[in-house]
């Protein structure tokens, strides 16, 4: 909310500085986000008035004028802007610079000398209107500096009001804060109403529902208003705290209701469908259209403004187009009235519409000030629009509003703040804050707030308010006394940050990218468990960004394609993050998953690593040291040609006991020319969660061995479809009788001469040991012949 | 016979000293011990002397010969070991070759701001605790004293999944979830994405918070602002100033924000454009817990109190690191992550 210094000082008497008095409500939580110093600049700009003009020449669309700013000679000027000679005008002066940064210099076209500046609006940073001088009132006298007649020389500061001080939505109700935390005083303008002999009930007649959400209703009616312009004092008032000018009337009631924080609506009395005002709910649907030209589609239980069973106001938002106030408009019904919050805030955010008013009736604006607004409000209207107001305006307020005392300990303010304090200190707190603060029994105080003050309902509110009028900082620090215990970071968080440091050193750095995905990359990317269904957002930034993430991977593969349209030729990334999904239930669900990309290689540091093709093998090495550091058991890798999401010959999902936990493989090359990245584009992505299930915690170490194990090595040429896994299970479970297969690795692949093409070689070692004694060459000679015929008998194998 | 055999010797030695290569050292040796060598000739020649007179003079070349087939010995050696250290200069690598690894991955900025704080407050003895993304109203805002149709709802721009479930707008709720489950003493921290619509240069839809809470018997402000404080010097430095000002979250009450003095301009404020002039930098808002949430979880409010916070990851990275634009933190361009290896 936008407030102005002069404004303000109308209210209290402040002898602090705008920024002095910004730092203070800032720390007592009405932050000021902003000062702002307008009408600078002005000091060189003064009134004049337009003598004579002419075209500049016939093929111009500039004037020459003769200006006079009274004292010396008239001056010539050229000006762009249609001025008529006998306009007031704001001339800028030789030399003079103006807000918008131009500063005024001699010109001289077609031999002619421009000698100053007329000024539009815009010119002077008071509007955005650049095509028109800004014309001032007649009466203002020759030479009088325009800041000083408009009164626009102000401080503005931009205060953010947190949804629970509504009272501080006005400059008066800043300014009351102000009086209380600096200590000044207090001005309480006097209002008087012009009011006219005919009383207001006899031109309408207000009633309000039992059941409705209105609390106080009051009106008055003004008869012979003309309707045009505000002067300009109000209208630049109100532009320089963000509100446009409409008309008199209008403006008034929102000047007014920046003022004292109470929305005002004015009807055109003759317009009103009957000399009667019902506020009800909606009982049925209806089509209302408001002031602003727009179609709102009413609902039962909304809050209307009737008249003559018409809807003519969406209560404490806005009115309606049939009974707007225009240039026509003679006789002007004003309302001020409080809505409950909730009601107004409903309808409000169904429709989509928020007024300043409904901003205001949401927050809560006070009930005991409805009249002295409305009064304000006539005062202003009789001054500036002529209007004469009807007698005793008509307060309709069934039921009162009736403050209720809090008690408060002065022991719990103690204990509360960690600071002792006494009562009278506490008292001293909140007086100055309108609370009414009278002495109760036994420690404690009994505490009203004023009627405005509807955030202040217990008594730990009023400790805060204790606490902001103190100054938080003036609050000691100290450290709790604490029990020992806890579990610190925990297992899972433990685990989590050494998986993210074990993937780095092997060579991937973590992203971490929205968790959405559009509805197309989740058909794409479904995740290691396909036929989930995704969580739509109800309401998406984007279609890009429209459902949660079935799988890491669209955000890796967006990372992936925006760092390889940055020129990066090894993009290696990872991802600890959760997926989610719809349960059978319609439930939702997530779960912790790890990805990674690998794109089109591993960066790497040295010489000739960029000649290097990685394969599937290196993406496996990824997992199966996860899954080491893990110490789960052995996964089985089981190719998985039927996931669309992946090169059907290159990738495998990742099984424990039957059940998978990951995927690992290339993409389908569709993909990765659809997501425009380059190829392979090698991807694994893991169930950690569940992966986490499988942990084998706590073991006891196994003994070294006494003798020594043996090694040999096998050789044997296959299909190029074999698989060599086959073998390695086969040797794995394979029992020799004398001695144990301690271990088997596959050592080396190999294609070519003089292997027949379309096969290759596959040599495995095969390390034997007996736990009792050394083995000899012939026994493990005869252990192995037997180990190799075993083979030749259970695989298509030929021993080489 | 003796006469020339210091002389030949001495000559020896001093050609021994000079010798450069093996070679060199076995012409030596050929030439005085070889088949026709000096030596060997003198020797051969003893046999013309006079019976008598063999014994001593043959005693004395035989001294100067061994002494000089020593001599060799350690000559050889000598050149032997001058020999093997040339070859192995020679035998040299480039060391400013670049060594040949993958690189090293980095930790996201974001993780490694998480870890740093988490670690603060673990020190504390804090622990760490977690919740679902996908979370309810009820847990999100109605038990955290958000009423509905509450104006406080506007603070926070909401993602809907669904009429009661929404994408949670920051790591309140589990607060909530923790207390429902457990009885005080409690000091919990919650590291978590959070979510609103919201995007620009500040805000990004999915962001990260740690919240932190506090419940025990008699848990006053003071301690908030002690915690806070110490937490606040420990990431930012034993020498940041810090402000406590009042605020308003539904949830706590007193609330407050806290303000750090600006890391760029160290509170000068003036024309720097980090902390637009004010001198100080908003890092994360707190509060003591309100008894309406309290009721919620079923803790008597006369019996605990506590304190609550909530912090800003990206926010905290941005002010470290200098980051102009949040949206940088999800981009995940290498060349910003490698910064942080």
């Amino acid at each position: 909310m936008r407030v102005s210094w002069n404004w303000l000082r109308e209210f209290v008497e402040v002898t602090l500085s705008p920024e002095a008095v910004a730092e203070r409500l800032t720390q007592a939580g009405l932050e000021v986000e902003a000062i702002e110093v307008v009408g600078e600049g002005l000091d060189q700009v003064v009134v004049g008035e337009v003598i004579s003009v002419r075209p500049l020449s016939t093929a111009s669309d500039l004037f020459l004028c003769e200006v006079t700013a009274g004292g010396e000679f008239p001056v010539n000027v050229i000006t762009p802007l249609p001025v008529l000679a006998g306009q007031r005008v704001a001339v800028a002066l030789l030399g003079a610079r103006l807000p918008t940064g131009a500063e005024v210099r001699l010109v001289e076209i077609g031999g002619q000398r421009s000698q100053a500046k007329i000024c539009s609006e815009a010119d002077l940073g008071l509007g955005t209107n650049d095509k028109e001088p800004l014309r001032l009132p007649l009466q203002l006298a020759l030479g009088l500096p325009v800041a000083q007649a408009l009164a626009v020389s102000d401080t503005i500061l931009d205060v953010a009001v947190t949804p629970n001080r509504g009272d501080c939505l006005s400059v008066l109700g800043i300014a009351r804060e102000i009086a209380a935390l600096t200590g000044s005083r207090l001005r309480r303008p006097r209002i008087r109403v012009a009011e006219q002999g005919t009383a207001t009930e006899r031109f309408i007649r207000i009633s309000i529902a039992p059941d409705a959400a209105c609390h106080r209703y009051v009106a008055r009616v003004f008869t012979d208003v003309e309707v045009g312009p505000s002067p300009l004092w109000i209208q630049y008032r109100l532009k320089s705290v963000g509100l446009r000018p409409i008309n008199n009337v209008v403006d008034v009631t929102n000047y007014v209701m920046w003022e004292r924080g109470q929305p005002l609506h004015a009807f055109d009395y003759d317009r009103l469908p009957a000399h009667e005002i019902t506020v009800r709910h909606a009982s049925a649907r209806e089509e209302f259209i408001t002031l602003d030209g727009g179609s709102r589609l009413i609902e039962p239980g909304d809050l209307l403004i009737t008249s003559g069973e018409k809807t003519i106001a969406l209560a404490g938002i806005m009115g309606g187009a049939g009974t707007e106030v225009s240039e026509a408009t003679r006789r002007v019904l004003l309302e001020s009235a409080w809505f409950v919050p909730s009601a107004v805030r409903r309808t409000a955010k169904r429709l989509g519409l928020k007024t300043e008013a409904s901003y205001r009736f949401e927050r809560g604006v006070d009930i005991e000030g409805v009249v002295v607004a409305a009064d304000r409000a006539g005062a202003l209207l009789s001054e500036v629009c002529g209007g004469r107001a009807s007698a005793s305006p008509l307060d309709v307020y069934p039921r009162p509003h009736a403050s209720v005392p809090i008690p408060v300990r002065i022991a719990k303010v103690q204990s509360f703040l960690g600071l002792p304090m006494g009562r009278q200190e506490v008292v001293g707190c909140l007086r100055p804050l309108g609370f009414d603060v009278s002495p109760a029994p036994r420690g404690t105080v009994s505490v009203t707030p004023p009627s405005y003050r509807l955030d202040v309902e217990r008594e730990i509110d009023v400790i805060e308010e204790v606490a902001r009028v103190v100054g938080y900082d003036r609050l000691p620090a100290t450290l709790p006394r604490s029990t020992l215990g806890g579990n610190g970071l925990g297992q899972v968080e433990r685990t989590f940050r050494q998986i993210r440091r074990l993937l780095t050193s092997l060579g991937l750095y973590e992203a971490i990218p929205l968790a959405f995905a559009s509805a197309e990359e989740n058909r794409d990317f479904p995740g290691v468990v396909p036929g989930r269904r995704a969580v739509e957002l109800l309401n998406p930034l984007s279609r890009e960004d429209a459902e949660m993430r079935l799988s890491l991977l669209p955000g890796l593969v967006r990372a992936t394609r925006h760092n390889l349209s940055q020129g990066a030729e090894a993009v290696p990334l990872f991802l600890l993050g959760k997926v989610f999904w719809r349960g059978e239930e319609g439930d939702y669900r997530e779960q912790v998953h790890l990805a990674g990309t690998i794109c089109p290689r591993f960066a790497e540091h040295g010489v000739g690593w960029r000649k290097e093709r990685i394969g599937f093998a290196q993406v496996k090495g990824v997992v199966e040291s996860v899954l080491q550091f893990l110490r789960t058991p052995l996964p089985k890798y089981v190719r998985v040609p039927e996931l669309r999401t992946f090169h059907p010959g290159k990738a495998a999902s990742v099984e424990i006991d039957g059940r998978r936990l990951g995927v690992i493989g290339a993409l389908h090359p569709r993909l990765e020319k659809r997501y425009q990245l380059a190829s392979p584009c090698w991807v694994f992505e893991l169930d950690l969660e569940t992966s986490l299930q499988y942990r084998r915690r706590g073991f006891a170490v196994q003994s070294l061995p006494r003798f020594p194990a043996i090694k040999r090595d096998l050789a044997v040429v296959v299909d190029e479809g074999f698989e060599a896994g086959n073998v390695i299970d086969f040797i794995r479970q394979w029992e020799p009788g004398t001695c144990v297969v301690e271990a088997v690795e596959l050592v080396d692949e190999y294609r070519g001469s003089p292997i027949p093409v379309g096969d290759k070689s596959l040599t495995y070692s095969v390390w034997y040991r007996s736990l009792e004694r050394t083995l000899t060459d012939e026994e493990v000679n005869d252990v192995h012949d037997r180990l190799s015929r075993a083979l030749a008998q259970r695989f298509e194998v030929r021993l080489r | 016979m003796l006469e020339g055999l210091e002389g030949l010797y001495r000559d020896a030695l001093a050609a021994l000293q000079k010798a450069k290569s093996a070679a060199e050292v076995e012409r030596l040796r050929i030439r005085y011990l070889g088949r026709q060598g000096e030596i060997t000739l003198l020797v051969r020649s003893l046999r013309d002397l006079a019976p008598e007179e063999r014994p001593r003079v043959g005693a004395r070349l035989n001294v100067v010969k061994e002494a000089l087939e020593t001599e060799i010995r350690r000559a050889l050696e000598r050149v032997r070991a001058i020999e093997e250290e040339e070859a192995l200069a020679r035998d040299r690598v480039d060391v400013t070759v670049p060594g040949r690894r993958r690189a090293l991955g980095a930790l996201h900025p974001v993780t490694q701001t998480i870890e740093e704080i988490l670690d603060i407050f673990v020190a504390l003895g804090f622990e760490v605790a977690t919740g679902p993304d996908i979370e309810d109203d009820y847990h999100n805002f109605t038990a955290l004293n958000f009423p509905p149709d509450h104006p406080a709802r506007d603070m926070q721009d909401t993602f809907f999944v669904d009429g009661s479930y929404l994408l949670r707008t920051h790591t309140s709720p589990v607060q909530i979830r923790v207390m429902e489950t457990r009885t005080p003493p409690l000091r919990i921290v919650v590291p978590g994405a959070t979510y609103r619509h919201d995007d620009d240069l500040t805000h990004s839809p999915m962001f990260h918070q740690i919240e932190g809470f506090m419940v025990d018997e008699r848990i006053s402000m003071a301690d908030l602002k002690g915690v806070l404080a110490y937490a606040l010097r420990a990431l930012f430095g034993p020498e940041t100033r810090l402000r406590f000002r009042a605020s308003f979250f539904p949830f706590t009450e007193p609330s407050a924000e806290v303000d750090i003095a600006c890391l760029i301009c160290g509170g000068k404020g003036g024309e720097c454009r980090v902390c637009k002039g004010s001198g100080w930098l908003e890092v994360l808002g707190a509060g003591m817990i309100d008894p309406n949430v309290f009721s919620a979880v079923g803790y008597d409010a006369e019996k605990v109190s506590g304190f609550a916070f909530g912090l800003g990851v990206e926010r905290v990275a941005m002010l470290k690191y200098q980051i102009a634009d949040i949206r940088t933190f999800t981009t995940n361009d290498l060349r910003f992550l490698r910064q942080f290896v």
